[in-house]
């Protein structure tokens, strides 16, 4: 009988102290969680205005006037522009063309070079 | 005493303190629990708002046109402020603002005010500081989102704009307003006494609006709002737009109009007599009905030519007997309403909406409008000859592309597209309408067209190594003083497409109301030879054929201008 006694309240007493340690491992958690998606809501923050500043750098009118003002590029003469059609023997624009493969990266490539 | 009922009496003296405990602690748990865990859940449970920002809108390459970024606002809470002026005063100072305009909001019983709204993340950070520091308590921040158009006005008359709460206003923020729009949503926080989340349950899974991938390509749409402004600048002109397509699958690469406007789009909600750039219909109908054959001619009559016992048409060079393909090539007025004539109001007018002219093309742009197309009844003699050559009718810029590009298409008009997807679902291909002309008359009607850039009025649209097919256009505005035409106020256009035997470009130029020059083929075929060129460059079409010879001079240019010579 007494023995008996002893053992429910040993387990009384553990599950006491499970139930008190997942307690404090949820609240430990929930500050962790709390923090992490504190850090995650400003990282994408972060990343979302660095995109807006990678889009305004290379906006168009900003990308013409740099060239033109800082970087002295012209816009080349029709005779001056290659194109990289299938039968180009030029090494470098066979190149060119198979890393950009829409053909129009390599074609601007090529409209500024003198 | 026996030994049980001292073991009572030991017990319960033992007990007896603990009761009024144990009664305390059932008091305050079970009789005062609701009340007391409302209120320990009001001292640490909160609420956040979460900002979903609206979608995005991408170019057809996946470049940023528009996009929200997180912004916070700021406001004043006066509730249990004593001294409104002075709290107003303060917060000014903290956000360095004047306080002026606030003070004079202040009324009595007002408990809130803006200070500023989308603050940048850094004015923010600065103002969450300033209010920990001088325990300025009645200032809040609410978190929001602010809309960013990181190419400036670039495509604005398209894009449109939002108000101060993100809701469409115009374009297409207006058109997708439904598709776009952000949301915002509360969410319960546990805090610590420090401010600390604790987090209790995953916060509720929001799908974000979707973006909008457009035809428009950020590159000629660059190109075409360049040419477009140095061309309006140059001229002294009042305005001008440019409209770049695809033939083959109907989409809008660029869509300019100068000075931009971003509550209005004028390519798509303004009309405008087309002038020469119209006869086209004429002469197509001519074609499909074979009413002249390619030897038969046309009287011109030297370049005047009675209508009406007071109306009299003019051309902008005397003409004598010319082929149909001459009449197009040289811009024949008089020409032109001959054949409107011999055709007839009924088969001019069912051509006209045939290709598109009088309805909308069912592009989802705000306020689209559908052309001034006279009834076939109102097409009296006089009207109709007028007609002919784009007179007395009115079609906007984006009607007059999709029928050129009907032309370049082998005769299929397809719907203008400006939207190609909306987030994961992409939008229906390209919506053939109908065929507008049967093959071979096509084929004749660009060879037409061909002509007037190699021969005709349209030399100066000439790109060099390729074919060229377009038609120049001078049309006269009607002085709103007079009620008659204006012979000082013209819109200049070119409008064709390249390269002619493969088309892959149709571009439409519009300068409207030039002071320095005014034929079409002197103001707006050369911004159309130009953009070609780039456009061409840009999407690696090489040239095919050797450079065009210059066979004739340039029908109109300053010097060789008539006095009294009509539009071309």
């Amino acid at each position: 009988m007494k023995r008996r006694t002893c053992s429910i309240l040993a387990a009384c007493a553990c599950l006491t102290f499970i139930f008190l340690w997942e307690q404090v491992q949820a609240t430990r958690l929930g500050y962790e969680v709390g923090r992490s998606q504190k850090l995650l809501q400003r990282q994408a923050q972060m990343n979302a205005y660095l995109r807006m500043e990678l889009a305004r750098l290379s906006a168009p009118d900003r990308l013409a006037r740099e060239a033109q003002s800082r970087l002295k590029m012209i816009p080349p003469d029709p005779q001056s522009q290659i194109f990289l059609g299938e039968s180009s023997g030029d090494s470098e624009a066979r190149a060119f063309k198979a890393s950009h493969p829409n053909g129009q990266t390599g074609t601007l490539s090529f409209l500024f070079r003198r | 005493m026996d030994t049980r009922f001292r073991l009572g009496v030991s017990t319960l003296l033992c007990l007896l303190p603990v009761l009024p405990l144990a009664s305390r602690l059932a008091w305050l748990q079970v009789i005062r629990h609701e009340q007391l865990d409302t209120k320990a859940r009001g001292e640490t449970v909160g609420q956040d708002l979460v900002i979903v920002p609206r979608g995005r809108i991408l170019d057809r390459e996946g470049r940023v046109l528009a996009q929200s970024l997180p912004a916070a606002s700021s406001y004043l809470d006066l509730t249990n402020v004593a001294d409104h002026r002075e709290a107003v005063q303060k917060a000014c100072r903290a956000l360095d603002i004047p306080a002026g305009p606030l003070l004079a909001k202040l009324r009595p019983g007002r408990r809130f005010l803006w200070l500023k709204r989308k603050l940048a993340p850094e004015e923010s950070a600065a103002l969450r500081y300033k209010i920990q520091k001088s325990s300025l308590t009645f200032i809040g921040l609410v978190a929001e989102a602010q809309r960013v158009y990181p190419n400036g006005d670039l495509l604005r008359p398209v894009l449109g704009d939002v108000n101060i709460d993100e809701n469409g206003l115009s374009g297409l923020e207006l058109a997708f307003d439904r598709e776009l729009s952000g949301l915002s949503y509360k969410v319960r926080l546990m805090r610590d006494r420090k401010g600390n989340v604790i987090v209790q349950e995953p916060p509720p899974e929001r799908i974000p609006p979707p973006d909008l991938r457009l035809s428009i390509d950020l590159a000629a749409q660059h190109y075409a709002e360049s040419e477009l402004k140095a061309a309006v600048l140059s001229r002294k002109a009042k305005r001008g737009f440019i409209l770049v397509q695809d033939p083959r699958s109907g989409d809008l690469l660029a869509l300019a109009s100068f000075p931009a406007d971003r509550l209005k789009n004028p390519a798509v909600q303004d009309v405008y007599e087309p002038g020469s750039t119209f006869k086209l219909v004429a002469a197509a109908a001519a074609l499909e009905r074979r009413l002249y054959g390619p030897q038969e001619t046309i009287d011109c009559e030297g370049g005047r030519w009675a209508l009406a016992p007071s109306v009299a048409i003019k051309d902008h060079e005397p003409e004598g007997l010319l082929t149909l393909q001459q009449v197009i090539e040289r811009s024949s007025n008089i020409g032109t309403a001959k054949v409107a004539l011999r055709l007839g109001a009924s088969a001019f007018h069912r051509t006209c909406r045939l290709f598109g002219f009088g309805s909308r093309t069912g592009i989802p742009l705000p306020g689209e409008s559908s052309g001034l197309l006279p009834p076939v009844s109102a097409l009296t003699t006089v009207r109709l000859g007028n007609a002919g050559f784009g007179q007395g009718i009115a079609v906007t810029p984006l009607q007059l592309a999709a029928a050129y590009s009907a032309l370049a298409n082998n005769g299929a008009l397809l719907e203008p597209r400006i939207v190609l997807s909306i987030g994961d679902k992409a939008l229906p291909g390209p919506v053939r309408l109908r065929q507008v002309a049967a093959p071979e008359t096509v084929s004749a009607l660009r060879e037409f067209l061909e002509g007037v850039v190699l021969r005709g009025t349209g030399m100066t649209a000439q790109v060099s190594g390729y074919r060229v097919a377009g038609k120049t256009g001078t049309a006269q505005k009607v002085d709103p003083a007079t009620g008659r035409y204006s012979a000082a106020d013209y819109v200049s256009s070119f409008i064709g497409f390249v390269p002619a035997d493969d088309p892959r470009l149709s571009i439409l130029v519009v300068v409207d109301s030039p002071r320095v020059g005014y034929y079409g083929s002197e103001v707006a075929g050369p911004v159309f030879s130009r953009l070609s060129r780039m456009l061409l460059a840009r999407y690696g079409i090489a040239p095919k054929a050797p450079t065009a010879p210059q066979t004739r001079q340039p029908a109109q240019t300053p010097s060789q201008r008539k006095a009294g010579a009509s539009p071309t």
